[in-house]
């Protein structure tokens, strides 16, 4: 009998060794695509860091993060996850799943692509349309590199910022109010009113996500409430601000496609109806649908999808994927991106990016993802403005290149902290002749401490 | 380091057992043990090695000078050894005053294992005061006793009169080697396919206010600390076997108790039968009236308490099982006319209000019904059907009873190996390599980290 024993512990041995072998001795994954995320690198060895224990529980994070064959075993992971996540019973329209979302990490998960970081797979060319004349630049910078976040940069703790669920073949990020962020958020907008003076019109747009309008009622009312997170936080701006209802246009177009279902953004469609209640406060005269050429992206299967795919429920994001609908600016366009306030260094990108087939993020389509600058020039006989923003301003640029002839759009996230480049608002704007300062962000980013922090970094 | 990470799984253990095998004699396998559990001690926490270096020669030199029923003898290594512990305790305690911030006390880490470490050293003088057995010959085998590290995070607590005369003499070949790695893998699935998922619905119920979230997040509580708990020891012992050596038992299907007296006949054995043998006997015990009786007890689990932590949850809730046993004790004729069934509900709900004052859940969240259910406790309740039902069916005397006719069946036969002992064991191979599978797959699935804002938010 001992020689069944043997054979079959000796056999057993041989294989986890074997793992455990190639674990060591083959080439570590930086880059994770199915979480968005890089991975842990081999940490530095400092005889205090060894003394503590700390480069230990270091190594030990690198060593999970680099076994041998981890995306295979993250995609088996998924239809373990089944047992745990028992809805074989559950009704169709029932919450299928919930769990605690954050800025960065949460359990389980797999992602079709990045969900900003990927501009090295957008065109950087127009789409060859006739109405399109963007005269894009052709540069070909790396810019996968630097976008990608660098693993070093020092973290700021993951941030709990609400809930995200699963219900029917619809995915949404549920904001939980922080009182505390509406306010450092509202402050920071204040802020940034006051240091731009009297002579900058700024508006401060809060809007809605999907939650709002679909998430069952528990999600939706109280905390989750965001009809009163966003009056919360305009109760708390200054005169010299002017708050513009999204909400409103919104709700009254709910059977409209305004939101993705895998996606935590909105549709084209969606900021369109923000940007109707933008012009009735800023004097402009809204522009009608009709008057852009629209096309679509099929199969966009979108970052919601990246949050929850590691639960097998998370699959019918995928079986039944969004369609983008894009709306073409009908003026002249010329769009660059930059990676600081200089604008030195620019690269030409599109206002409605082409994107390619294999490419699963289409949201890239607007402004080719979240960049520190992007100046949009247009023809347009009409004054400057920025739009201070985090991606769900992406969509929402389009809409105003038929009033400004220049639209600098600036992602806060990118300026004024750890080793970002620093950035004074109040200097730049009247560099640029700025008239309208447009702050447009979403709940989940409203009730982030850091972000709003960020934000007031802006003009600090 | 937990026994469950990818690393000790793959690489330190393996490696370990290889190695240990190719070592010719028990003396060089036992030098190799001990320079690999004190290498797996310098990895995990490097600063305090020397001090347990340190403590236990200090024993060893001390313990030549105990003497059977010489009680001054005993006082200085028990002094000594209790002390360092003590100092470590306060030291936690003291962290969480005003006048801590900023000083060493706030950065204090307690040592890994000094629970466990402390008493089994304690544990060893008191014995050879009491005559069960000899000191150590070499100071060789004083240092395995203490430093093995099977046993150096979460016990059990082995006795040197069990540990000591298998240091020389035990069986280490295939079978055991194999019965080790069962078990282990056995122990290793209760922590990581049941116990961290019992977590995850905890931390999902984080949020939840109504008192239908507070007992779903009690109930998981209840089910996590066996099946993590029972699960390290079962590994423990596991890996004990894999290197010839038997430790003692800790568990024994204790939610399946009558009443809270057995529940800590069943639970965490080891510590209970230490309180029992070097706390409460020398107290006195029953021996010298009710009323000492019930101050022993009294001491008794004041000290459990506060073995498992210094913050007043721990504290409360020794004291709470204190309160339940000198009930119970007075009543036990009372309540042993009770049905069986009625006995183990009143007793199970008994045991999870304690997980409820050790976790540190307010119990009164429990009696909140005018918000009693959620949409959140529905989908969590839904969705962890399966998991309560290997919950309960784990926790319950069923696998104990497979496990004893599976053995049954390998009886070892030392004329013939049938077909059914091949059956038997490939059998056991399946299962515990699809076990280790499912093992490394949620231990991955653990490390995923989407980022939705692609790093941009950090």
């Amino acid at each position: 009998m001992r020689t069944v024993y043997t054979i079959l512990s000796t056999f057993l041995l041989i294989a986890m060794l074997f793992i455990g072998f190639k674990s060591i001795a083959d080439e570590d994954a930086t880059f994770s695509e199915s979480e968005n995320r890089n991975l842990k690198t081999f940490p530095n060895i400092t005889a205090a860091s060894f003394a503590k224990g700390e480069w230990f529980e270091d190594y030990l994070a690198y060593y999970r993060d680099t076994f041998p064959s981890r995306e295979a075993l993250l995609e088996e992971n998924r239809t373990l996850s089944s047992f745990y996540n028992f809805t074989a019973l559950a009704d169709e329209d029932d919450v299928q799943i919930v769990i605690d979302f954050q800025s960065n990490a949460a359990h389980g998960g797999e992602a079709l692509a990045q969900t900003e970081p990927q501009e090295s797979t957008v065109q950087s060319q127009p789409m060859e349309t006739t109405q399109s004349t963007e005269a894009e630049q052709t540069t070909e910078p790396s810019e996968a590199t630097e976008t990608i976040p660098d693993p070093t940069e020092p973290a700021a703790p993951a941030e709990d910022l609400g809930q995200a669920i699963l219900v029917g073949n619809r995915a949404m990020d549920v904001p939980y109010v922080d009182h505390n962020a509406l306010t450092t958020y509202a402050n920071s907008v204040n802020a940034i009113a006051d240091a731009l003076g009297s002579d900058v019109r700024t508006f401060c747009i809060d809007v809605p996500n999907a939650a709002a309008f679909y998430a069952p009622e528990e999600y939706r009312t109280g905390d989750c409430d965001q009809k009163t997170m966003i009056d919360f936080c305009y109760d708390r701006l200054a005169d010299n601000v002017i708050t513009v209802d999204a909400y409103t246009p919104l709700a009254q177009h709910t059977d409209e496609y305004l939101y993705f279902r895998t996606d935590h953004h909105w549709t084209q469609l969606g900021a369109y109806y923000a940007y109707t209640a933008f012009c009735e406060k800023a004097g402009l005269e809204v522009q009608p649908l009709d008057k852009f050429e629209t096309g679509s992206y099929e199969n966009f299967v979108g970052s919601m999808h990246t949050y929850l795919s590691g639960y097998s429920q998370a699959s019918i994001l995928a079986e039944e994927p969004d369609t983008l609908h894009y709306y073409r600016p009908f003026v002249e366009l010329n769009t660059t991106y930059y990676t600081d306030s200089s604008l030195e260094e620019g690269y030409g990108i599109g206002t409605i990016c082409y994107i390619e087939d294999d490419v699963p993020n289409k949201y890239l389509t607007y402004l080719g993802g979240d960049h520190p600058i992007t100046v949009i020039e247009t023809d347009t006989d009409g004054p400057v403005c920025i739009l201070l923003k985090e991606s769900y301003g992406n969509a929402f640029a389009p809409w105003l290149t038929s009033h400004y002839s220049k639209i600098i759009v600036i992602d806060p996230r990118e300026f004024n902290r750890d080793d970002k480049p620093s950035m004074d608002l109040r200097q730049f704007a009247k560099e640029q002749n700025v008239e309208d300062c447009i702050i447009l962000n979403y709940p989940m980013l409203l009730n982030s401490i850091y972000y709003a922090d960020w934000l007031g970094r802006m003009v600090q | 380091m937990e026994f469950s990470e990818l690393w000790f799984l793959y690489l330190f253990l393996p490696v370990t057992v290889v190695v240990y095998f190719l070592m010719p004699s028990m003396r060089s396998k036992n030098l190799f043990l001990l320079i690999v559990s004190m290498a797996f001690y310098v990895l995990a926490q490097p600063i305090y090695l020397l001090l347990f270096l340190a403590l236990t020669c200090i024993n060893y030199i001390l313990s030549k000078r105990v003497k059977p029923e010489k009680r001054l003898s005993v006082t200085l290594p028990i002094l000594l050894t209790l002390g360092i512990l003590i100092a470590f305790k306060l030291a936690q305690v003291l962290a969480v005053f005003p006048f801590a911030d900023g000083t060493f006390l706030q950065t204090l880490v307690l040592p890994l294992g000094i629970s466990y470490y402390t008493f089994q050293l304690i544990a060893y003088q008191v014995d050879i005061y009491r005559g069960k057995h000899a000191p150590a010959s070499r100071l060789l085998d004083l240092l395995l006793y203490a430093f093995i590290f099977p046993k150096i995070i979460t016990g059990p607590i082995v006795r040197f009169a069990d540990f000591g005369p298998q240091i020389r003499k035990r069986r280490t070949n295939s079978q055991t080697l194999f019965q080790g790695m069962q078990r282990f893998i056995f122990g290793l699935s209760k922590k990581v396919l049941i116990a961290d998922y019992c977590g995850g619905v905890i931390t999902a119920l984080a949020s939840d206010t109504s008192g239908a979230g507070a007992w779903l997040s009690a109930l998981m509580f209840m089910f996590q600390i066996y099946f993590e708990f029972s699960g390290c020891s079962d590994m423990a012992i596991g890996m004990a076997r894999i290197f010839g050596f038997t430790f003692c038992e800790n568990f024994n299907i204790p939610y399946g108790a009558a009443s809270v007296t057995d529940f800590w006949r069943r639970w965490h054995m080891s510590l209970g039968s230490f309180f029992r043998d070097y706390v409460y006997i020398p107290l006195g015990g029953n021996r010298k009236g009710k009323l000492r009786q019930i101050f022993n007890m009294f001491v008794v689990w004041a000290l459990t308490g506060l073995w498992h932590g210094t913050s007043l949850n721990y504290v409360l809730w020794g004291v709470y099982f204190f309160v339940l046993l000198a009930i119970e004790k007075q009543l036990m004729s009372k309540l042993e006319s009770l049905p069986k069934v009625v006995r183990w509900l009143i007793t199970s709900l008994l045991i999870l209000f304690g997980w409820v004052i050790f976790s540190g859940q307010n119990i009164v969240s429990l009696f909140v019904f005018d918000r009693f259910g959620s949409t959140l406790v529905s989908v969590q309740l839904r969705n962890s059907m399966l998991l309560i039902v290997a919950c309960v069916i784990g926790s319950s005397a069923l696998p104990k009873k497979f496990s004893q006719l599976w053995q049954k069946l390998s009886q070892e036969n030392a004329k013939a190996i049938t077909f059914k002992h091949i059956v038997y064991a490939v059998g056991i191979f399946v299962v515990i390599a699809l076990l280790l599978w499912l093992c490394t797959v949620s231990l991955i699935g653990a490390t995923n980290a989407p980022d939705i804002y692609g790093g941009k938010l950090r």
